[in-house]
């Protein structure tokens, strides 16, 4: 009868000796987060979100990995979980994910969540015709084909609507564009009631890219936060 | 060969009637003009009610509206059958082409605003308060005139018809062709062959043959729009006589239209002293 | 002579058949073109300069931020843009050109012919859970301005096909609000919260409050079920409408307004 209690904790016990040490559970789930953001979490294979997200989450723009300093919680551990589940297209983050345990999610999303970090220089200066169309886009919207206007969903300006709609201002263009193709020819499936595949595949390939240039003008709300 | 040309009087009977009952567009003298519904086609339940209430105001305004009127004129003196007829300011463009924006006075004015005006200016007397029965009758008249036509867009027939106007002065560059200007007492005697058996000698009208009065003491003001000798002569060359419009010839309008303007009228001003003072 | 005869009699009959069914084929067709193609207002370019222009483009402005620029008159947060979409341009969400061609207009709601800044009234008591805005105020007046204006080329007094709500055929359940619940949960609480509450972004709301107290009171249109199952069948969600079943919208419709929101305002 004891012996079935203590087994598994001392099983458990055992375990996370054997692992990194964890730090005190309350006050660390930052510290873990930021652990794993700057080492991954230790298992093999998986690798420190700075390589991509860097340590503060301001994305690379040269290699269209997204910014996510500032993300709520709740869409970063999501977005983390479609990845692992295979519904959203990340060909580089479903290797990097795949061994991240709920409590690592928890922790990370956390951590990404608070950071605070100025806009990452785009690579090349935005074309202002393009701005301007996207710009009508987002605040407007392409009514006859169903388009609503971007900041509809996702807040004033682009600014988000917590908990799960993110904030897309500031955002670089590269990151941007890819996911409305991947949503528009349906290799990204993550989108609640397939509201963003459609959406995208109604855009031209000309809107898409004016929609990202236009948010990706913008800066990032909280970035200077902190 | 009798039968035949009566089959040919049914045919062409027959293609009249079918371009000829289109509704929506009415033909005249070759110009196509917007036609409102037809009289009596009114519409279904209270509105229907409105409406006919507002046609009875537009048309005996004295009779339905006596308490905003200080004269002898109604609102189809000078918007002629009924507010239909195209080229006298007809209602159904005036529909659609309110509201519109004084840029002077930097406001906006609503059809029920320019109808408040008329009151004022043209029939005399107190504009009708707005939101009162009056107003929402009239209102539902004109909207129900306008069936159809398109908002805020030009229509053929809308407002007056412009003419040839006279020189600026009889100088030099006043060729034949062009008009010299309009001269009153030609326009006297005009107005006694052409116009006094309807409207009088003294312009004080005569109703058994439809005439309003267009001077003295129950005509428009001064301050009406249609005094404006331009504004007069362009609706004298559409409109008058009633039975032949048309007839007059352009300098003959802008002659009537001087000497009808130049008889003496009522001012506001004028109109509210005999109003308070008793007759 | 007789043939010839018989020629011509038929060439009569021929025009008399057309004389009688012509108009009515012409009109038809016409009347048919009318109501297959959505009629589009003109584009937001086309505001002209100057002080109307001014006043159309504040319409605007009130219409799609209705409490930061008409805040007075209004008791919620919601904007006219959270039921009339695309600013009021979109078919079957009562688009303003559907409503401006339609008044003055007899309402059983208050047994009188209607003006439109007394329709506009309503909206702001029922719908904006506010108070009536003064028929000669500047508010109404701009927002007539905007209609007027988005109006252009709209035939007077012609009911225009999306010109208003959607009212739906009856569905073959009666609508339930237990059913609607798990659509609600499932299709609307993304954006409207599963308390109802919609949602805020930067201090605006991003996703209007569809009950409590921040939502449409019980004197709003939307407070019949028909009308909101119309609205949402034909727009939501948001860029996928007439995509839901019938019987779903119905549901949720059912379950929406069977959920507590503020009470119908005394009448004045």
């Amino acid at each position: 009868m004891r012996i079935a209690i203590v087994g598994p904790v001392l099983c458990s016990l055992l375990f996370s000796f054997v692992s990194i040490p964890l730090p005190a559970r309350a006050e660390s789930l930052m510290d873990w987060g930021k652990h794993i953001a700057e080492a991954g979490n230790g298992d093999p294979g998986n690798t420190a979100c700075m390589e991509c997200h860097r340590l503060k989450g301001g994305g690379m723009p040269s290699i269209g990995s997204p910014r996510i300093a500032g993300q709520t919680r709740q869409y970063i551990a999501r977005e983390i979980r479609e990845v692992q589940k295979g519904k959203r297209y990340g060909p580089v983050m479903a290797g990097v994910v795949e061994n991240l345990s709920e409590h690592d999610i928890d922790a990370v999303a956390l951590y990404y969540s608070r950071a605070r970090t100025p806009k990452a220089r785009e690579t090349e200066p935005p074309s202002s015709a393009r701005v301007a169309l996207g710009k009508k886009i987002a605040h407007r919207g392409i009514w006859k084909k169903n388009i609503p206007a971007c900041v509809q969903c996702h807040g004033v300006n682009g600014s988000g609507v917590p908990p799960l709609f993110p904030y897309i201002a500031g955002q670089n263009r590269t990151y941007l564009m890819r996911q409305l193709i991947a949503y528009a020819f349906l290799e990204r499936k993550d989108d609640p009631q397939g509201l963003m595949r459609g959406i995208a595949r109604r855009l031209s390939a000309g809107e898409r890219k004016a929609v990202a240039e236009y948010f990706s003008s913008l800066n990032p709300p909280q970035a200077n936060g902190r | 060969m009798k039968r035949y040309r009566a089959i040919l009087i049914r045919g062409v009977l027959a293609v009249t009637l079918l371009f000829g009952a289109i509704p929506g567009i009415r033909q005249a003298g070759g110009a196509t003009f917007f036609s409102p519904p037809h009289p009596g086609d009114y519409p279904k339940g209270p509105l229907g009610d409105l409406v006919k209430r507002g046609e009875a105001i537009f048309t005996q305004t004295g009779k339905y509206a006596g308490r905003y009127t200080g004269n002898s004129l109604t609102c189809a003196s000078c918007h002629l059958e009924a507010g239909r007829k195209p080229y006298a300011a007809p209602m159904w463009a005036a529909y659609v082409h309110y509201p519109r924006f004084d840029s002077q006075k930097r406001e906006m004015i609503q059809l029920n605003d320019r109808i408040r005006q008329c009151f004022r200016k043209s029939l005399d007397g107190t504009p009708p308060p707005a939101g009162g029965e009056t107003l929402r009758a009239l209102n539902a008249y004109i909207f129900w005139l306008a069936k159809g036509a398109p908002v805020g867009l030009p229509l053929q027939g809308q407002g007056l018809r412009s003419i040839k106007k006279p020189a600026p002065d009889s100088g030099l560059f006043s060729g034949p062709r062009q008009l010299r200007a309009p001269d009153r007492r030609k326009g006297m005697s005009l107005y006694a062959n052409r116009c006094a058996s309807c409207h009088g000698m003294a312009g004080q009208g005569v109703a058994e043959h439809g005439g309003s009065p267009v001077w003295g003491p129950r005509s428009y003001p001064v301050e009406s729009g249609f005094h404006s000798v331009r504004k007069l002569a362009e609706f004298l060359k559409s409109n008058m006589p009633p039975d032949g419009p048309g007839l007059l010839t352009d300098q003959e309008s802008w002659d009537i239209a001087a000497y009808i303007d130049s008889q003496p009228r009522p001012r506001l001003s004028d109109s509210r002293r005999t109003e308070e003072s008793p007759p | 002579m007789r043939q010839k005869n018989e020629a011509a009699r038929r060439i009569f009959r021929i025009l008399l058949l057309l004389a009688a069914f012509g108009p009515a084929f012409i009109t038809a067709r016409a009347m048919a073109a009318e109501s297959n193609v959505l009629f589009s207002p003109p584009p937001e370019e086309s505001i002209p300069q100057g002080g109307f222009g001014d006043l159309i483009r504040h319409g605007e402005k009130i219409f799609t931020r209705t409490a930061k620029y008409a805040g007075r008159y209004t008791g919620n947060r919601l904007s006219c843009e959270s039921c009339h979409l695309d600013r009021g341009r979109k078919a079957y969400s009562a688009p303003l050109w559907g409503a401006y061609v339609l008044y003055p207009r007899y309402r059983k709601k208050n047994h009188k012919v209607n003006s439109l800044a007394e329709r506009i009234q309503g909206c702001f008591r029922f719908s904006m859970n506010g108070s009536a805005t003064p028929v000669d105020g500047r508010t109404i007046k701009s927002l007539i301005a905007y209609s007027f204006w988005m109006s252009r080329g709209a035939p007077v007094g012609v009911n225009l096909k999306g010109s208003r709500m959607v009212s739906l055929p009856k569905p073959e359940k009666a609508p339930d609000p237990l059913r609607g619940k798990k659509v609600y949960v499932a299709r609307c609480a993304l954006c409207h919260g599963l308390g109802g509450q919609g949602r805020v972004s930067r201090g605006e709301i991003a996703f209007p409050p569809v009950w409590g107290p921040g939502s449409y009171n019980k004197g709003a249109g939307f407070y019949k079920v028909a009308k909101l199952a119309g609205f949402i069948k034909m727009n939501m969600p948001l860029s996928k409408g007439t995509t839901l079943p019938d019987q779903m919208a119905w549901d949720v419709a059912a379950y929406i307004d069977s959920q507590p929101r503020p009470d119908k305002p005394a009448p004045k």
